[in-house]
Formats: C-alpha cells, sequence, structure tokens
C-alpha cells in the first residue's frame, strides 16, 4: 500500500511581477513553493489590471518549465540551413560564444556597424530601452521589427501620433455610451491593456454602452456585441467615409465649434492643394469672417474662424480645407459603398445617425469642477481594418468618425494613450509645429512620428523608412531589400543578424520567403527559450531566459500601457522568481557585456543617459560598468527618489505617482496645437519620395500621398476566376503571436476550442459547396501556396470570407506539442512589394482563394485520427 | 563680442555621419544651440542636416540635445543660449523599436 510521504513545506511565497505573455505588462503574483512556481495570479491593486490575468497569463510558468527549453549556448555544425533540417548543433560554453560575438561585432564594426541587424519585439521597458540604446551605440539603424510591423499597428500609430499627439489610443469606455469596433477586439482580451478594457467594457456595457463590431469575423467580441456588422474586408474605410458624408452631407451632424479650434479644416488651400500662405510670414491662413479678410491661424486679432466656404484672397478664391474634405466624401454615398462593403445602405445610414447622435455634439460635462466637451461615442479600430495595402489611409479614415463629431481627447470620445504628462517623473505635452499642427513631445515621440516628415533620401537602411517619410516602421521593406538588394541600391549587405523573440518564419509573411531572406545572411545569433523556428536557422543558439527568471525596469510605456483618460500613473518592475534555468542568460545583459568587451560601453551609457533623463548621482558614468540590477536600481532612484530603488520596487511591484490631472486624462481642451483632417504635408512628401525613387529606378507607388482620405481596393477585392472567397486571420484571446502556441496549457485549450485549428466558413456558403463541419477542405491561392484544413461551419462570418485563426501550423521540430496543428496563416500571404502599403509599411493580409473538399466527411475523422496519431492536427500546409 | 567655446560630443547613430566622437568649437559668446548646429551642419555637410532634422527643421524624433547634461527641450530648445566651457552631447538615437 502507498504511503504519502509528503515533506513539510519550506517555502512558500508569492512575488510581485510582471507578465510577459503577450506585451500588455499585467501586474501578476507569482507563488513559489519550495523553489517551484505553482500558480500565478494578478496582483490585486495593480492599475494596468486590477487582479485579473487571462489564460495565457495564467499558462506562464507552463512555457517555463518546457522541456524543450533551450538551455545551453549551441552552434551549428550543418551549413545547410531549412525546414526540416537538422542544424547539428554543437553545445559550446558562454565563453566561446561570447568570444565569436566579440570578435565578429567588433569586425563588423570598425568595417559598418550597418552591416549589423537586430531583430526583437523585446521592446519595452530596460529590455528594450537599452536595447535601443545598445544599437545606437554600435552604430546600426536596422532594426527588422519583425511580425507586428508588418500587421498590426501600421495604420494606428500614425494616426494617433497625427490626432493626439502619441503612440496609442483607446475608447473612453469610462464615458462613452457608443462603440464602434473595426478590426479590433477591444474589450475581449485582445488589442491592449486587455484586463483594463475588458473590465471597462463591461462596466460600460451594464450603464447602457451599445457596442456595434465591424469585422467579417464575428466569433469573440462580434458575438458579445449588440450589433455585429460583417464587412468584406479591406473595406472598413468605405464604411467609415459613408458614414461621414451622412453626417456632413446628409444631416449636418459635425462639430463644427471643434473642427475650427483644433483642426486645420479653416485653413485655405491653393489651387495646387497646398495650403495658402501668408506672403511674409509664411503661415498658413484662414478666413475671419468677421473682418472678412484672411488671416495668419495663429493671428490673436482673429474674430470669427470660417470653417466652410470659398473665399477670394488677392483676386483669387480659395476653399478651406474642411470645404475640400465635405465635397470629396460626397462620393462615398451609402449607396455607393453598400456594394463596395456589402452592408446595406440603409445599415449605413442608420449607423451614422446612430454615432452621430449619439455623440451629443454640443454637450458639456463636469468632472473635478471642469466643464468639457462631451462626446460619449467612439470609433476605434486596429489589425483586421488596416493590415492592408491603404492601411494608414484606412486608419485616418475611421479616426475622421471621431473627428467630426469632437470625440477627440475629450470625456467619451476616442483618447490618446498620455500625449500630455505634467506628473513626475517626466513631463511633456505636444506642442505646435510651424504650420499650427500636433508634434508629440518627451515620452510621446520616442517612436516615429509621421508628422513632421522625415528628409527623403536614396535607402541607406535596410527597412527603407529613408523612402518612407511618414511610415511608423519599414518591417516588411526588410525581407524585399534582403531578397532583392540590387533594386534598392543600397551600399551594403547585412553580415550579421541578431534576433530575439521575434520569430521571423512564422509571424511576417509566407515562411519559405522569410527563409529565404534568412538564408542569406550569412550569420545568424538568436537568443531564445524555445527553439521556435527562426531559432533552428540560427549559426549560434543562445538560451535566453524566460520573464520569470529576468528583471526589467519599468517594462510599462505611458503611451501605450498605461490607461488612457482618468485613472493614475503608474509605473511597474518585472522581476524574477526563479533564478535562470541552465545556462540561460538574460540577451540584453549579454550584449552589454559584449558592448564592454568591444570597447563602447560607456557610449551605451551616454545614450542611456540621454535617453531617459538620468540625474546625478545616479547617471551612468562611463568610467564604471553596472550589472544589470544596478542598471536597474540607478535608473529607478533617478526618477523616483533614493527610497524607491529596485530594491522598494520588487517589495512593491509598482509605484503610484499620482492621478491624472484633467488636462492630462482630456487635454484637447487645454492644448493649441491642431490635427490635421487635410493631409496637405503628404504631397510634399510624396513628390519627394517619387523624386528620389524615380532617380534610382525603384519602382514605388506614391498614390496614397494625398491630402484627402480615400478608400481603395486592394488586391484581393475583385474576385480572380474560382478564387471567390477571402481568407483572413483573426485573434484568439489565448493566444498572443507564434510564442503560445506550445505552451502545454494553451495547447490543450486549442484542442478544446472549436476555432483554433479548424477554418472557419459561413453556413450557407459551405452548404453550397457541399462541405460540411468536419470536412477536410484545401485552400488555395493563385500564387501556387495551399493549406488544408478542417471546416467549421458557422453564421459568425462573413458570407465570402474564410478564417484562419492564430499563428499555427508550427513546423519545428522543438515545438512538440504544436506541430503541423491548424494552419499557418501567413503561407497564404505574398511577399511582394505592390501587396505593401507605402505608406504605412502594412502587408496586405487578406488573399483570394479557392476552396474544395478534400474527402467525403465520414472519411476525414478517420484520417484525421490517423494524423493526429502522426503528430499532425487537423490542417497542414504547403507550398505546391 | 566675446567668444566661447564649447565642446561638442557625438553618441549614437550620428557617429556614422560624423566619424569623431568629440571636438571643440568657438563661437561668438551667447550664441544658440541653433547657431551651433549651423556651424556643425555647415561643416560636416548636409547629410548631418538630413540626420538632425525633419523637413520643418524641428529635431527629430530620435535626436536629442543635452547641454551639460540637461535636454536643451526644458530650456528654451533649439534657441536656448550656450555658455563658454559647455557641452553639448548630439545623440542620435535608434527611434525606439517599435510594432504592435
Amino acid at each position: 500500500m502507498y504511503e504519502s510521504q509528503s515533506q513539510p513545506v519550506k517555502e512558500n511565497v508569492w512575488i510581485k511581477s510582471t507578465c510577459f505573455m503577450c506585451w500588455n505588462t499585467c501586474g501578476i503574483r507569482v507563488n513559489r513553493v519550495d523553489g517551484v512556481i505553482v500558480k500565478i495570479e494578478g496582483q490585486p491593486d495593480c492599475p494596468q489590471n486590477w487582479g485579473k490575468t487571462c489564460a495565457k497569463g495564467n499558462a506562464g510558468f507552463m512555457s517555463l518549465y518546457d522541456p524543450n527549453r533551450v538551455l545551453h549556448p549551441m552552434r551549428r555544425t550543418n551549413p545547410e540551413k531549412g525546414f526540416d533540417i537538422d542544424p547539428k548543433w554543437e553545445r559550446i560554453s558562454w565563453e566561446q560564444a561570447i568570444e565569436i560575438l566579440t570578435e565578429k561585432l567588433k569586425k563588423i564594426r570598425a568595417d559598418d556597424p550597418r552591416k549589423l541587424v537586430a531583430s526583437t519585439f523585446d521592446t519595452r521597458g530596460q529590455s528594450g530601452v537599452f536595447f535601443a540604446a545598445w544599437t545606437a551605440a554600435f552604430g546600426t539603424p536596422n532594426h527588422w521589427g519583425g511580425g507586428a510591423q508588418y500587421f498590426c499597428g501600421n495604420g494606428f500609430h500614425p494616426v494617433t501620433y497625427l490626432t493626439h499627439g502619441t503612440w496609442f489610443g483607446e475608447p473612453d469606455t469610462r464615458y462613452c455610451r457608443y462603440l464602434m469596433l473595426f478590426g479590433t477586439q477591444n474589450g475581449s482580451v485582445s488589442n491592449h491593456l486587455p484586463m483594463d478594457l475588458a473590465a471597462k467594457m463591461a462596466d460600460a456595457r451594464m450603464a447602457g454602452m451599445k457596442l456595434i463590431v465591424v469585422d467579417p469575423i464575428g466569433i469573440n467580441a462580434g458575438s458579445k456585441a449588440h450589433e455585429w456588422v460583417p464587412i468584406r474586408p479591406g473595406t472598413d474605410a468605405a464604411l467609415a467615409l459613408a458614414m461621414i458624408d451622412v453626417l456632413l452631407n446628409e444631416e449636418g451632424l459635425y462639430d463644427k465649434e471643434f473642427l475650427r479650434k483644433y483642426t486645420n479644416g479653416p485653413y485655405l488651400i491653393a489651387a495646387d492643394g497646398h495650403y495658402l500662405r501668408d506672403e511674409s510670414s509664411g503661415k498658413p491662413l484662414m478666413w475671419d469672417a468677421e473682418a472678412a479678410r484672411a488671416r495668419s491661424f495663429d493671428d490673436a486679432a482673429f474674430g470669427e474662424i470660417a470653417l466652410e466656404g470659398r473665399f477670394t484672397v488677392n483676386g483669387k478664391e480659395h476653399p478651406t480645407a474642411f470645404t475640400l474634405f465635405k465635397e470629396h466624401v460626397r462620393q462615398y454615398t451609402p449607396e455607393k459603398m453598400a456594394p463596395v462593403t456589402t452592408i446595406a445602405a440603409e445599415t449605413i445610414r442608420r449607423l451614422a445617425k446612430e454615432f452621430g447622435a449619439a455623440a451629443q455634439i454640443g454637450g458639456t460635462i463636469v468632472i473635478d469642477g471642469h466643464e468639457l466637451p462631451f462626446r460619449p461615442a467612439a470609433a476605434s479600430w486596429y489589425r483586421g481594418a488596416t493590415a492592408h495595402k491603404h492601411g494608414m489611409l484606412t486608419g485616418l479614415a475611421i479616426q475622421f468618425l471621431n473627428v467630426v463629431v469632437g470625440a477627440i481627447d475629450v470625456p467619451g470620445g476616442h483618447l490618446g494613450s498620455n500625449p500630455v504628462s505634467n506628473t513626475a517623473p517626466l513631463h511633456w505635452s505636444p506642442t505646435p509645429s510651424a504650420d499650427g499642427l500636433i508634434i508629440p513631445q518627451g515620452y510621446a515621440r520616442r517612436r516615429k512620428p509621421p508628422y513632421p516628415a522625415t528628409k527623403v533620401k536614396a535607402p541607406e537602411r535596410f527597412d527603407l523608412l529613408d523612402l518612407c517619410p511618414v511610415a511608423p516602421y519599414g518591417g516588411p521593406f526588410f525581407t524585399e531589400a534582403i531578397l532583392h538588394p540590387e533594386l534598392f541600391k543600397l551600399p551594403y549587405f547585412p553580415a550579421m543578424l541578431i534576433v530575439c523573440r521575434s520569430n521571423l518564419l512564422m509571424t511576417c509573411a509566407n515562411a519559405d520567403v522569410m527563409a529565404e531572406s534568412l538564408k542569406k545572411i550569412p550569420f545568424v545569433v538568436a537568443f531564445a527559450t524555445e527553439l521556435n523556428e527562426t531559432a533552428e536557422f540560427a549559426d549560434l543558439l543562445l538560451p535566453d531566459t524566460h520573464y520569470l527568471e529576468r528583471l526589467d525596469a519599468i517594462p510599462n510605456e505611458p503611451t501605450e500601457f498605461v490607461a488612457a483618460g482618468q485613472g493614475p500613473w503608474y509605473w511597474m518592475v518585472r522581476q524574477p522568481v526563479v533564478p535562470p534555468m541552465g545556462e540561460a542568460r538574460h540577451w540584453v545583459e549579454v550584449l552589454f557585456e559584449l558592448a564592454d568587451r568591444a570597447g563602447f560601453r560607456g557610449d551605451l551609457y551616454a545614450l542611456l543617459n540621454g535617453t531617459l533623463e538620468l540625474k546625478a548621482p545616479f547617471a551612468y558614468k562611463p568610467e564604471d560598468k553596472y550589472s544589470w540590477d544596478e542598471l536597474a536600481d540607478r535608473w529607478m532612484k533617478s526618477w523616483f527618489g533614493a527610497d524607491r530603488g529596485l530594491g522598494w520596487f520588487k517589495e512593491n511591484g509598482f509605484i503610484i505617482t499620482g492621478e491624472k490631472k484633467i488636462d492630462e486624462a482630456y487635454p484637447r481642451p487645454f492644448i493649441t496645437p491642431r490635427l490635421p483632417l487635410y493631409l496637405e504635408y503628404f504631397i510634399d512628401a510624396g513628390n519627394e519620395v517619387k523624386k528620389t525613387a524615380d532617380g534610382l529606378g525603384i519602382p514605388w507607388d506614391t498614390s496614397d500621398y494625398q491630402p484627402l482620405v480615400a478608400w481603395k481596393p486592394c488586391a484581393a477585392f475583385e474576385v480572380k476566376d474560382d478564387h471567390d472567397l477571402i481568407v483572413v486571420n483573426f485573434k484568439l484571446p489565448f493566444h498572443s503571436l507564434s510564442y503560445t502556441t506550445h505552451n502545454a496549457l494553451l495547447a490543450e485549450l486549442s484542442e478544446k476550442n472549436p476555432h483554433a485549428y479548424s477554418v472557419l466558413i459561413n453556413t450557407a456558403t459551405a452548404r453550397r459547396k457541399g462541405i460540411g463541419t468536419g470536412d477536410r477542405i484545401r485552400l488555395g491561392t493563385a500564387e501556387g501556396y495551399e493549406a488544408v484544413g478542417e471546416a467549421l461551419l458557422t453564421e459568425c462570418i462573413h458570407p465570402d470570407v474564410l478564417g484562419v485563426a492564430g499563428c499555427f501550423g508550427r513546423k519545428s521540430e522543438g515545438l512538440k506539442l504544436s506541430r503541423g496543428k491548424g494552419i499557418h496563416f501567413n503561407g497564404f500571404l505574398p511577399h511582394k512589394l505592390d501587396r505593401i502599403d507605402s505608406l504605412s509599411a502594412a502587408l496586405d493580409s487578406c488573399v483570394r482563394v479557392k476552396v474544395s473538399k478534400v474527402e467525403p466527411h465520414g472519411q476525414a475523422r478517420g484520417a484525421e485520427s490517423r494524423a493526429r496519431a502522426l503528430g499532425q492536427g487537423r490542417g497542414s500546409s504547403r507550398r505546391i | 563680442m566675446g567668444q566661447a567655446t564649447v565642446r561638442v560630443l557625438y553618441f549614437g547613430l550620428v557617429r556614422n555621419v560624423v566619424k569623431e566622437a568629440e571636438e571643440d568649437i568657438s563661437l561668438p559668446a551667447g550664441a544658440t544651440v541653433r547657431a551651433l548646429v549651423e556651424i556643425l551642419c555647415r561643416k560636416h555637410g548636409e547629410a548631418l542636416r538630413d540626420a538632425l532634422f525633419t523637413v520643418e527643421g524641428t529635431l527629430t524624433a530620435n535626436t536629442i540635445l543635452l547641454l551639460d547634461g540637461t535636454n536643451v527641450q526644458y530650456a528654451r530648445g533649439l534657441d536656448t543660449e550656450i555658455g563658454n566651457d559647455q557641452a553639448l552631447h548630439i545623440l542620435l538615437t535608434t527611434t525606439a523599436l517599435a510594432g504592435g
């Protein structure tokens, strides 16, 4: 008979840290019993998530203890690279690895530091900030941002920069009572601040907020909405512009005061499309209706600003920008956009009227003694709407719904993520350009704002941002430049790639295309916790720490991971809960050691002092050498005080530095810079790009550099032959990129969830094609890519659309739980220059396919059972 | 009018444009940061100007100018006056990695 021999527990502690299963930095508390993590929960009082975690957060420790973890440095001995090719790893020591890297980096730095390419999505907090400084100190501008630069915020971040003055934004669910979501599942454990937004969304729904979800896929967010509006992929701008047409030209429902005061709508426009400018000052002119004359936009003597009309200046008639905008949207009537979007004209008209009425134009609300404009209607959007060619124009069109009703940075409307901070430790607020438009400042401008435009020149960096003056980043262009360097006339070619937390082969585009580009880089160094597809292409594979083993100071950036609107300012810490397993080392710590050996540690510290605004006595001294912990400690003390260093943060988990003041929560009424409804600067930016590209013989589309937003069809809009359906990707709340698919608990969820590994098809469409649930179906593109999956019939998908979830169809030998299961959606996507949005670098993520049944329903189960026994899931994909 | 000497130190990606790590520049006393940067751009070429400024003449997002360790944005920006024996650090950082 078995007798239990339980041992007394010697240690049972809860440690505060920050999750890193996705990028939302939820505050967690981790239970460690006798050195083993047994449970993860949310920190109850952390403002990031108020004690909640999602399935991913709860499951984090399973990837920590994954038996397939990379635990030792390894060197490739098989020079051949490819899927299913054994690298023939040879285990080496860290000292050997460091020596190899030091020698190579010194050589590259002496030759041309730009030949080093770095790819990571470990871009927040201490790791991200310090890594960015490391690459700058090394001398390379070449960041290959990975999948998130292909599909994610391309048409969101530059738009929020232009209109809010910051990197991110969200609807003010505290006061919003009518919310339209375009291609995003805000509030359904997707997008940013998922726990906080889920709670706020629930509260808003209880308070009566109406939720409209515009999406080709209706599961998750759509299924919980008051109304799900199935839309043809790639046509969200058409819907938004049709709604704006109704508001402006049918209902006369728009916030004239807001447009007059806070946009460039009143600016007079010359015949060439540029601003009409004062001859002596060069400033844009507006019309003073009181004085019946033109004045500079910032003239203190201005009487009544004319928003609409045509006015004669020096004998010539000039319209206001808003007049042109209002006339321009007339072409987007509901009747014309109905066949484009597949949404009935009466529905478009109704949505517009509801939105306009809900905005309560002219209404006010008193908060903390301040009377503010009250606009309880908002439209928000993200990847689903803008991961297309013309993604930037799409994002602008949707945001302009908020602009025309005045719902920008005021209670109830769409809010920027903290464009203003008047609270220690940092201060920032947007300033006006010479033309009076928003320029983000301080912490808010740490990314690449689209305005003012950067200088256009012949490409010197592989993301081709030199040809993208308004793009936030240029990830997809990296692949193009590596595959076709002769086309872009780059004066050098990469010699080394360092990659960590960026599974280029799976989260970018077609894996075969990505593989070819990786093979062209002579030396690939991958830091990894798991042996993923990209790691298998490495020449040097180094064990990275898991997030439960590492320290990252201040992982929650205030312009993305601190909630917008009312609430506290707070700063968090991620601390190790267990020591690193095996020989794992935090990859940025390794880079810092390399900086020391290669002789640029002092420069690195100088850059960090400037970036972080570190003050004496805590600024980093070039003659000293600090440990990772010391670097964090000095940073925290410089910002929060000598008694608020790393030790304090480890004990407390986060610091609250104050409650946002009203001008931080709702800044619009308190700041003067205007937002552009008319993108006048696009004209010159586009001309510069065209001139440069033409001069170099680079084929480059500049047609989207236009001052008035538009809907334009993407490649999948038209039916081609029998490729009559559009396949799109959608997110599941329990997965994030490729990182989570092989987590044991989450993989089990995938098996139980009907949507994970299946191909969603509309019930009526499927029946017309003789397809039933469980049938094996083949999806094929015109470019020759095929995938086979199991059909799942549902009403919750547009009739013309197929849905493939997440980032499945894994290929790596090291990922036993997810290899071969589901379909790798990205494989459908051709990687071509003409499928990349030249304004935002978004890769068009929908493609036409034809679908056919592979075998009768009865045989599918048997075949599937055999497939499962072989370790293959409900889908597979290949290029034919 | 008197003269001032300011030490200019370069860090980060600007070193791909200006090959030296530091240099001393003489300029009239009371000159501004703007005037100093203009001298540097004329000396090191338009590549420096393109790296530091947008098309509208504002600093790019990844340009940081520190005068004796303090970001000039907290003073008078490019119109901040420079005193004798001050040091201007020109930091051209990598634009913070982004995405998502």
